[in-house]
């Protein structure tokens, strides 16, 4: 999903939803506006409403039966549950660029993409009834800007022009940063966990997974 | 008066570069008395820092390689070629403000020195896993947190409110200990630390080693009630001056020492480690700084507020140069951190950005704990006439004033954007790294909004209870950085608090037929399945943030229901949103327990209405005037007026902007008797159900 605002001239660096990295913008006194920088407020804003609304849906056409449990929980929860896959001979669990919400305040929770994805191999004898969970770590943190076309904070610079002026320093950046991790026994917190339900052997191999707010979901594979 | 030493910051700074040896950079130049007087002695002495910390020619045991400065203290690591002091300092004009101390990542010898009543100290990096306070190369990746000294261990904790809070996380935290450099062997050995204590009511004690001429009877024991101390008389720190003097003249120092007495009201922190000592002394008594501290957790490099003073030597022994290595996991001192590392001269320097904690209200002060503490600690300017107890009376009345007041002279302070780019690249993780501090990991921040700290300045937090839903900008004024920070703010918090609604509110009614919004088909019945009702609060009328918000009582056949403190929705334009109850509203009525038919709805009224900026401090529109100088208001920029949105009242009388959020019926046919009161909101959900 893009957002009209991507593209030149309008130039929002959160333009594209899937890769939205930023959630918002911390604006400085002293430096000057750029347009880009208020195009990407309003993507911000689309970003967070829209996955908001895509959760509405999905709990309320769900039968999640845990929801209270997350205003107490500082965890991480999925939007849905629809962008887990499984697939192969191995059992390939992929959990494709997603959006999580994570709690990064006291007030506020965000929803942030995971960079790079998921991809787990239960294993061709993973057994019925057994189960893995999943879980994610992440970090909140300002990225500055910066005139060091190396760092990340580089391209907060001006980029109305081919080019990043680095001679513009513009505002900084407040990002969510997540990664993946695996919980090989199941237990502890997870934001889901894999269970499979059919014997080894027979087809179609029957998996269920559930998230942590009660979501669930059966594959067929 | 500040006192601006800009020769011997550079030569500090070229000391570092060169030899890695030796103070390393006597910044934390701070603008009161108290430094001057601090540093009295290396200006009355020689021209160079290393006399001022005794290690000019009149050391006395002083070898050569000490004289030339250029070799002191650990030889095997004085190659120090990327030390960024020397970038973050590329001269030392207008950066002399700087409040705290820097430190080379690799500085050697007398490297951490706590001049500075900013607590200013050297952490110059955060590890993956530990906060890395101390400046160890890369390549020893054990020395994660350490005090690095050339010298007998012997501290001044210049800022005792730290080093007293510090401690305590130290105290619990502590896995491992300390390393010490033996000079004559040229090497490193390690020593378990045994304990770390402190003793309320005890002052100014000079520490002990098995070498140094102070005595401990038994230093793991709890009571220190024989250690021989040192106390400066009448708490007086500004006798330090004299007390340094004193001490690097006297030849035998156990004698003085142990001919002097301690004050049970002084204040005594410190540590031991084997036989060496290590001792803080502490100018303000410690139940003075425990009782008056802010700071709930203040994490963060507790060596910040050591000092390396210059009594080390003589009469010192000068066997050992001195590493001593906290190990605290990060996850103890980082959590705390939620500011971005924006205006310190050093990244890792020792004011380690954290948000201060009001330990009464938890209101959350904008600043940084070490640095605040420091600053309320030490911005008193004291006259000679003052005693030692109206100096710490002073000292009192400074912690209570607001911060704001005491950085607005931080101008010059340079900002972390204006290092980073300088910094060099270093083997793994590099200075401007650190800058990017994880505010939490898995650990949401305490804070509840993320944009409100310098130098964002999103006024949100301080509007909050305002209910400025709307920031109406207007032609012809300059915008602000902070509103546009506001502005977000304000946005995510109403799409958070609708995501918080929905976590908060039990799923209720029929979900196959809901149809959202269709309010038209709720039927209260009060029971959870019913077929026409809706899964969520209806957003076509008011709801609380959570049913819990919703309070009752009964009593003499007056019904009482309370709206608590916290979040509403109410319907407003075309759309809803959510108004904040800062204090209880309640509305009475009469049920009798023979009333029938009784059917009533309960209503919030609002009022909208703007406030405008405005130059008159008075006016709740005074801070929407620029705050950018450091969080100062300056009246004569105009900002942009609020849109206010106030609930005003709570009734059953409907009026023309009534929002229905309630709905109560008693005696209802027979699925209400007369004896029972059902209180709904406007999707079905049964909040009471009284029987009377």
């Amino acid at each position: 999903m893009s957002s009209p605002l991507g593209p030149s001239p309008y130039k929002s660096r959160n333009g594209i939803f899937e890769n939205h990295k930023y959630s918002l913008i911390a604006f400085k006194p002293g430096y000057s506006l750029q347009a880009s920088e208020l195009n990407e407020i309003q993507d911000n804003i689309l970003f967070q409403n829209t996955y908001n609304n895509e959760f509405f849906y999905d709990v309320a056409s769900s039968n999640a039966v845990n929801l209270s449990s997350i205003s107490t929980n500082d965890g991480v929860f999925l939007c849905s549950l629809n962008k887990i896959t499984i697939s192969g001979t191995a059992n390939k669990v992929r959990l494709d660029i997603v959006v999580l919400n994570f709690k990064v305040s006291d007030f506020y929770r965000l929803w942030a993409p995971l960079d790079d994805g998921l991809i787990h191999t239960l294993g061709e004898n993973f057994q019925q009834g057994h189960h893995k969970s999943f879980h994610i770590e992440y970090e909140t943190s300002f990225i500055l800007c910066s005139s060091d076309s190396s760092k990340e904070g580089f391209k907060f610079n001006d980029n109305s022009g081919v080019v990043y002026s680095s001679s513009s320093n513009g505002a900084d950046r407040f990002a969510i940063k997540a990664t993946n991790g695996v919980n090989t026994d199941g237990q502890g917190s997870f934001i889901f966990k894999v269970t499979r339900l059919s014997e080894i052997g027979i087809t179609p191999k029957v998996f269920e997974i559930e998230d942590s707010i009660g979501r669930k979901r059966t594959i067929n594979v | 008066m500040p006192l601006l030493i800009k020769d011997k910051i550079k030569y500090g700074i070229n000391t570092t570069e060169g030899s890695g040896g030796g103070p390393v950079v006597l910044s934390g130049i701070c603008n009161t008395i108290h430094a001057q007087n601090q540093f009295e002695y290396g200006q009355n002495h020689v021209d160079s820092i290393w006399d001022f910390f005794g290690y000019g020619e009149d050391s006395p045991n002083l070898n050569a390689d000490d004289r030339n400065h250029q070799k002191f203290a650990i030889e095997p690591e004085s190659i120090n070629p990327d030390c960024w002091i020397k970038n973050i300092f590329p001269s030392a004009t207008n950066r002399i403000n700087m409040h705290g101390i820097s430190v080379g990542k690799r500085s050697y010898g007398a490297a951490y020195f706590t001049w500075s009543p900013w607590g200013g100290f050297g952490n110059d990096r955060f590890s993956n896993d530990y906060l890395r306070v101390g400046c160890r190369p890369a390549e020893e990746m054990k020395w994660k947190f350490g005090l690095y000294t050339g010298a007998t261990p012997l501290f001044i904790a210049i800022s005792p409110k730290v080093a007293i809070s510090t401690f305590h996380t130290l105290n619990d935290n502590l896995t491992h200990s300390v390393r010490m450099y033996n000079r004559n062997t040229k090497v490193f050995e390690d020593f378990t630390l045994e304990k770390i204590f402190y003793r309320p009511h005890t002052n100014y004690l000079v520490g002990n080693s098995a070498s140094s001429p102070m005595n401990i009877s038994d230093p793991n024991a709890n009571d220190f009630s024989d250690t021989v101390m040192f106390k400066i008389p009448d708490n007086d720190f500004r006798q330090f001056t004299t007390f340094y003097n004193k001490f690097a003249n006297i030849k035998n120092a156990k004698n003085w020492l142990q001919t002097s007495t301690h004050d049970e009201k002084d204040a005594f922190l410190g540590f031991t480690v084997n036989s060496q000592g290590l001792f803080f002394l502490s100018e303000i008594p410690f139940d003075v700084i425990k009782l008056t501290s802010p700071v709930i957790e203040s994490g963060g490099a507790s060596a910040m507020i050591l000092g390396n003073p210059p009594l080390w030597e003589p009469p010192f022994s000068r066997n050992y140069s001195s590493v001593y290595n906290f190990f605290v996991p990060r996850s103890n001192i980082i959590k705390n951190i939620n500011q971005p590392r924006d205006f310190y001269a050093a990244p890792g320097q020792s004011g380690t950005p954290r948000l201060l904690y009001d330990k009464n209200t938890n209101e959350t002060i904008v600043g940084f704990d070490t640095f605040a503490d420091s600053a309320r600690a030490w911005e008193c300017i004291f006259s000679d006439e003052e005693t030692g107890i109206q100096k710490i009376n002073k000292v009192l009345s400074s912690l209570n004033q607001p911060l704001v007041s005491l950085i607005e002279d931080f101008s010059n302070i340079l900002k972390l954007s204006d290092v980073v780019d300088t910094l060099p690249d270093i083997p793994f993780k590099t200075a401007s790294s650190i800058s990017f501090v994880p505010i939490s990991k898995n650990t949401p921040s305490s804070e509840k909004f993320l944009l409100n700290i310098r130098p964002y300045y999103s006024k949100k937090k301080n509007t909050l209870k305002e209910n400025y839903s709307l920031i109406g900008f207007k032609p012809g004024v300059l915008l602000q950085s902070a509103e546009l920070n506001e502005l977000q703010e304000s946005m995510l918090l109403q799409t958070n608090l609708q995501l918080e609604c929905l976590l908060n509110w039990p799923i209720v009614g029929c979900k196959a037929r809901a149809t959202l919004g269709s309010a038209t088909r709720i039927q209260l019945s009060g029971l959870m399945d019913d077929l026409y009702s809706i899964p969520f609060p209806n957003p076509s009328y008011a709801y609380p943030l959570k049913p819990s918000n919703i309070n009752y009582s009964y009593q003499n056949e007056q019904l009482t229901i309370i709206l608590n403190v916290g979040w509403y929705n109410i319907p407003f334009g075309t759309g809803n949103k959510w108004y904040y109850v800062d204090f209880p509203i309640e509305h009475k009525i009469n049920l009798t327990q023979t009333q029938n038919n009784v059917d009533i709805h309960f209503y919030v009224d609002t009022q909208e209405n703007f406030v405008l900026s405005s130059q008159s401090q008075n006016d709740p529109g005074y801070i929407f005037n620029d705050r950018s100088n450091y969080g100062n208001v300056n009246p004569a920029t105009d900002g942009a007026d609020r849109y206010k949105s106030t609930i005003t009242s709570f009734t059953t009388v409907f009026t023309e902007l009534s929002k229905p959020i309630l709905r109560l019926r008693k005696g209802v046919g027979d699925e209400i008797p007369v004896n029972r009161i059902l209180i709904q909101t406007l999707n079905n959900y049964k909040l009471f159900d009284i029987n009377i």
